[in-house]
């Protein structure tokens, strides 16, 4: 039974909560064999844009100007830069830097989340550097004192 | 401080919850990647699932709980840009006043024939 315009989807001025049944399938610039479900972005409000890409096998992400951020979810993916390839599977994660040229293949059908976020340089700091890892790689640390919430730090922000 | 956003993933055991409603001008964007349960954002609770995307902008109240099983998430936070400071989070919602006319007198129309049925 559909009800017609039942959702557990909402959105708020400074919240919201997106449902599988609600996502909406596009087609990113430079995508191939791929599209995008558009979680946010700066027209929410947003500072960043997020999206989940669905790759079919050989399937590519396009090029962005801005920072960009993977996690693969499900598949398998080959990162390349700078000549060199690294294979990302489920867990995997890479952090790529601001202008850093590279390419994002699908090995298998696989999906990612992506995060873009134009860097904002300050005067006497260092850029961030690549970063290609695993989430079985960095080790977790319990929450405050409790240890029923873990946490697994992918990068922090220092 | 060189990277202008965290990212980390979560791990909830069964009925785990953050001891903690937090609140902080950083925004989070975040994907339920197993598992569920509940979450206060703002003044609402959501039952959240798998695959769920969820963004909370500046300053919004948040808490979770996981349910029977346990959750576990991926999210990232947003450095405050120096910029952004004080500057409230912004958004246009625009109407459609044809639309919304059309949807009151398709409203009105249906509640009519309920009660005089």
């Amino acid at each position: 039974v559909h009800n017609l315009g039942r959702t557990r989807s909402s959105q708020q001025a400074n919240h919201l909560l997106l449902t599988a049944d609600t996502f909406v399938r596009t087609t990113l610039p430079g995508m191939k064999a791929c599209s995008a479900i558009v979680h946010a972005s700066p027209v929410l409000g947003a500072k960043f844009t997020e999206y989940t890409a669905e790759l079919e096998g050989g399937g590519e992400l396009g090029s962005t100007p801005a920072q960009r951020f993977l996690f693969v979810i499900e598949g398998r993916v080959k990162l390349e830069v700078n000549g060199k390839s690294s294979e990302l599977s489920a867990r995997g994660y890479a952090f790529l830097p601001e202008g850093l040229r590279h390419r994002v293949v699908a090995m298998e059908v696989s999906r990612v989340a992506v995060v873009e976020k134009p860097y904002q340089p300050l005067d006497a700091v260092v850029r961030p550097h690549l970063i290609v890892s695993n989430e079985d790689a960095v080790s977790s640390h319990p929450l405050g004192d409790d240890p029923a919430c873990r946490s697994s730090v992918c990068f922090p922000m220092r | 401080m060189s990277f202008d956003f965290a990212v980390n993933t979560m791990v909830y055991q069964p009925g785990a919850s953050l001891s903690m409603v937090e609140m902080h001008v950083m925004e989070h964007g975040l994907i339920m990647l197993e598992g569920g349960g509940i979450y206060r954002l703002g003044d609402s609770w959501y039952p959240v699932t798998a695959g769920d995307f969820i963004w909370m902008g500046p300053v919004v109240s948040a808490v979770v709980r996981s349910d029977r099983q346990s959750a576990r998430k991926i999210s990232h936070l947003q450095r405050l840009e120096p910029a952004s400071l004080g500057e409230p989070a912004a958004m246009s919602i625009t109407i459609d006043r044809d639309r919304l006319l059309s949807e009151i007198a398709t409203l009105a129309s249906f509640l009519t024939r309920k009660l005089l049925r």
